[in-house]
């Protein structure tokens, strides 16, 4: 084994478990912490494959990626700045 | 130049998988939002520099140049704002040793409402103030 095919194993763990945070977290800005780690790892994956491909330029999409999710996280947590109300509730699986 | 960027893999795996470990052992959001930005920010890192060591040519190190400073910049700013989201919504706080006492909301946090125990709570606040 590689050290290239463990190191993907041992991303892959990482990538379920934010999975698991992000099916069981008790509130949405959990999900949204998970959702954050989820785009870092794919971050990480698409330098794998740049790696593995021997080619370097998957490695644009990554920072486009970078971009979006910043943008994403930046706004979740304004609108939770803003309407706190809204993310203090607590869940049900019906609502 | 090979053993250099497959040491940096190897690390940048174990980064990653500590964030899921933090992210699902870690018992309040607080400690949660500590675990993924400092191991994601390493693992992006470390996969960037492997990657512009492995790849052959040194034509995209502008686009590696701009990742490592974007991120630098991008994720203290969005974990501080979801902090201050969180702080906002009150999400309580893990155990009972936790304490975020220089914000001075430590009570309105804690789960069970003591008032025995936050003596030196207040203490520090009459200080601060």
């Amino acid at each position: 084994m590689s050290v290239l095919e463990f190191s993907t194993i041992l991303v892959e763990l990482g990538i379920f478990m934010a999975l698991i945070r992000l099916l069981m977290g008790p509130n949405t800005l959990d999900r949204l912490a998970a959702l954050d780690l989820l785009s870092f790892q794919a971050l990480c994956c698409i330098g794998l494959q740049a790696i593995r491909l021997d080619d370097p330029r998957p490695l644009d999409i990554g920072l486009t990626l970078a971009l979006i999710t910043f943008l994403g996280t930046i706004g979740i947590s304004s609108w939770a700045i803003a309407k706190p109300e809204v993310f203090s509730q607590k869940e049900t699986w019906k609502s | 130049m090979e053993i250099l960027s497959n040491t940096l893999i190897l690390i940048r795996g174990f980064a990653c998988l500590s964030a899921g470990i933090g992210l699902i052992r870690f018992e309040d959001f607080y400690q949660r939002l500590h675990a993924i930005s400092k191991s994601a920010t390493l693992g992006v890192f470390l996969i960037y520099s492997a990657a512009i060591l492995a790849t052959p040519g040194m034509d995209r190190l502008p686009v590696l140049i701009l990742v490592l400073v974007f991120m630098a910049f991008s994720t203290p700013l969005s974990t501080h704002l979801m902090a201050t989201a969180a702080l906002k919504c009150k999400l309580p706080l893990g155990s009972k040793d936790a304490s975020l006492d220089s914000t001075g909301i430590t009570k309105d946090l804690r789960k069970d409402e003591d008032s025995n125990d936050h003596s030196g709570d207040r203490k520090f606040l009459k200080l601060s103030k």
